[in-house]
């Protein structure tokens, strides 16, 4: 323990024992009984809260942390004997902790014959370095906070905005957070998680619901069991995985693997190697700068401008592909067993084609604008059928390949 | 054909298949040999076989023609000069004249030659589905990219399957006709094919669906088919997917009834924890009747946390008595 430290536990100690007294007091509100208790403590770097209810913290510029808790009982009977009871022990444990963080712990009391809700408010100092909060049976909200934040919500949700430094957050509810000034790490039983902005690496899980990103400025990790993925940028690397949703990407500035295994993956631009797999659903593609892979088992592909070696596979959907002179295409793969495949290339792209049809090749089967690509027939009237050429000299190898289908390869307008 | 390896009788329905399947490619290597044998051997062979030829491969050149297009612009417009021409008053009668005529004229030959015309219409249908086929290209769903609005239908039309009856001597053909239409989900041709789709694609389609749905979810119609989903489906996802598109409604009675039996009836925990959250942000005093009762039984946590919210919200006891 370094030497300044020394003197911070008896401080902290007498000023534990010299806190505010917490106030109490109880009184009857209609059908329901009301009590609140509340108190103060020295500020400090760590802020640890137990507590049962929900329990919302608030930064604010403030040298000392003060907190409000109330419980509110409803008896069944018309005789109060019970809630009074509980209200006996009832109450917070306000203390500094042996390492010297502030400590919070509510004491809800279990109550026959009633039900007690608890609330907890704690105003802390805006620029204390952590918060360890934990709830069970309740909600977290924390606001306006520069340093990190741990929460967990057992039988709750989770919402943060403006927090300075890095947010962890467990919850059984959902979990929503605005801007984040560090990394982010989430999971959730069941609910949506929604980020608005986070200045660092960001991993959010949940086993049913959506997840909505507005903006990572590092890699991110986006992964739910059944639900929607939507994140509009992302500056470093994705990897988004949905059990049986839709995956919505605007922009990453590296590369995304995006996986479903049923819904569509609609893709903006990426700057790095593009992966994108689903089951049943289509993929779409506006622009990949390094290179795709994209698989779809029962889907169409849409790929637009692509630089890089391009593989796209279908069982049974339709491939498209707009090829674009201006990105240098390396050796590439276009395959579907029953559906067509649609390229257009533009008339500067040097590129070596490739085009087999296995099956019903018949006179328009393989058709290109082309006449350095020649199409060729098979005897047979249902056999297969073949093109081949190079464009401007030649250059990577396209191969598109179809067993039921056609081929159209066209002159770009 | 009087050779001991020769082919058999030129009237053998046998050796026409045989040609036929020479030609559809469909013999194996030995078999080839000996067709291959019999035309460099016997004329007379020979001859059958270039007619059998010729046969289908003028049935091949009307179903795979040259461009279809240009054919049938040139003969639009000579008829339109041809009826431009024609006087307006008489017009209507002769043209009601010559169809009269023509009908009995036609209706005489095909009662005389039955058999003729049903294989001509066969044949003709044939042609028309490969022309169909062939007429339209896959260009629109690039276009699609660029313009999603644009109302436009395609048809594209493949090969599933060709079988050859050697019995019958009938070639089956199986032709998958896909019809790909775009437009606004509110058209009343896209929305009704969209309901279908919900209630009977695979999942990746159903999900799709409902988001291009969701925009309609105020009409009673298509919320009722997003509940059904909602309620009903077997993927989950695609459950979820249904809760969110009527989510904005959850104000409205037939929403907050479904959010109610997502409570008591869903088998995923995840759905009811988003029914009662949803619920929480709408409390009302319709529901707490079946919360109450979702009190007594509820084993999950947080979804009876937050039942008990509502009915602390709404004042309403947290019991039933």
């Amino acid at each position: 323990m370094q030497a300044w430290r020394l003197w911070l536990v008896p401080l902290a100690a007498c000023l534990a024992a010299c806190a505010v007294p917490a106030r109490a007091g109880a009184q009857p509100s209609g059908r329901q009984w009301l009590q609140v208790r509340a108190g103060e403590l020295p500020g400090s770097e760590r802020l640890v809260v137990r507590t049962s209810g929900d329990l919302v913290v608030t930064g604010e510029a403030a040298a000392v942390i003060r907190y409000v808790a109330r419980f509110r009982a409803r008896s069944a009977a018309a005789d109060f004997a019970p809630v009074r009871a509980a209200f006996g022990v009832s109450g917070i444990d306000a203390r500094t902790l042996p390492d010297g963080a502030a400590g919070l712990t509510l004491r809800r009391p279990s109550c026959e014959g009633c039900r007690v809700l608890a609330r907890l408010e704690v105003s802390v100092p805006e620029d204390m370095a952590e918060l360890d909060l934990a709830t069970q049976g309740g909600d977290i909200v924390v606001r306006g906070f520069l340093g990190a934040v741990a929460a967990e919500a057992a039988g709750g949700s989770v919402e943060m905005d403006a927090i300075g430094s890095k947010v962890s957050a467990t919850a059984s509810g959902r979990i929503t957070l605005g801007a984040v000034g560090g990394s982010v790490f989430c999971k959730t039983k069941a609910g949506r998680i929604e980020l608005k902005q986070a200045d660092g690496p960001v991993q959010l899980e949940t086993e049913v619901g959506s997840v909505r990103v507005d903006m990572v400025s590092r890699n991110a990790v986006l992964r739910t069991g059944a639900g929607s993925i939507r994140i509009e940028h992302v500056g470093g690397m994705l990897r988004a995985e949905t059990g049986s949703g839709s995956i919505q990407v605007t922009e990453a500035l590296d590369g995304i693997v995006a996986e479903a295994s049923a819904g569509s993956i609609r893709i903006g631009r990426v700057g790095g190697m593009l992966r994108a797999e689903t089951g049943s659903g289509s993929i779409q593609v506006t622009e990949a700068l390094n290179g795709i892979v994209a698989e779809a088992l029962a889907g169409d592909i849409w790929i637009g401008r692509v630089a890089g070696a391009l593989t796209a596979i279908s069982l049974t959907g339709n491939i498209a592909v707009s090829l674009d002179g201006r990105y240098p295409l390396r050796d590439s793969v276009l395959s579907t067993e029953v559906g067509d495949l649609f390229v257009e290339l533009p008339e500067t792209l040097a590129v070596t084609v490739e085009a087999a049809m296995q099956m019903f090749g018949g006179r328009r089967g393989i058709v290109s604008d082309f006449p350095e690509i020649r199409v060729r027939r098979s005897s047979g009237l249902l056999g297969r059928a073949e093109a081949s050429g190079s464009l401007n000299g030649g250059g990577a190898l396209l191969r598109l390949g179809t067993r039921i289908g056609r081929i159209e390869i066209r002159r770009q307008r | 054909m009087s050779a001991p390896d020769g082919p058999p009788p030129l009237e053998s329905n046998l050796l026409r298949r045989r040609i036929q399947l020479y030609l559809y490619g469909e013999l194996g290597f030995a078999e080839r040999s000996e067709i291959d044998c019999w035309l460099e051997q016997d004329p007379e062979f020979r001859e059958l076989f270039l007619d059998e030829r010729a046969f289908l491969e003028s049935l091949s050149a009307s179903a795979l023609g040259p461009e279809p297009e240009p054919l049938l612009d040139s003969c639009r417009e000579a008829l339109g000069r041809a009826v431009a021409e024609v006087p307006a008053p008489c017009r209507r009668r002769s043209l009601l004249a010559r169809a009269s005529a023509a009908r009995s004229r036609v209706a005489a030959w095909m009662a005389a030659r039955p058999l003729a015309w049903q294989a001509v219409g066969a044949t003709a249908m044939l042609a028309i589905g490969f022309l169909a086929g062939r007429a339209f290209s896959p260009r629109a769903f690039l276009h699609s990219l660029s313009a999603p609005a644009a109302a436009a239908d395609r048809t594209l039309t493949g090969i599933e399957a060709v079988r050859l009856d050697p019995v019958s001597d009938r070639v089956r053909i199986v032709i998958e006709e896909r019809r790909a239409i775009s437009g606004v989900s509110s058209d009343p041709t896209i929305r009704g094919m969209l309901l279908d789709t919900v209630q009977g694609a695979h999942a990746g389609a159903r999900l799709t669906s409902l988001d291009a749905l969701r925009v309609q979810a105020s009409d009673r119609d298509v919320r009722e088919a997003m509940l059904q989903i909602m309620l009903g489906d077997d993927d989950v996802g695609v459950r979820l997917k249904a809760f969110e598109a009527v989510e904005d409604y959850a104000s409205q009675p037939d929403v907050r009834e479904a959010l109610v039996q997502t409570l008591h009836r869903d088998r995923d925990p995840g759905m009811r924890v988003h029914a009662i959250q949803l619920l929480r942000e709408h409390p009302g005093r319709d529901v707490a009747g079946p919360l109450q009762e979702l009190v007594e039984r509820e084993s999950d946590p947080l979804v009876l946390q937050e039942t008990l919210r509502i009915l602390d919200a709404l004042g309403a006891s947290m019991e039933r008595y």
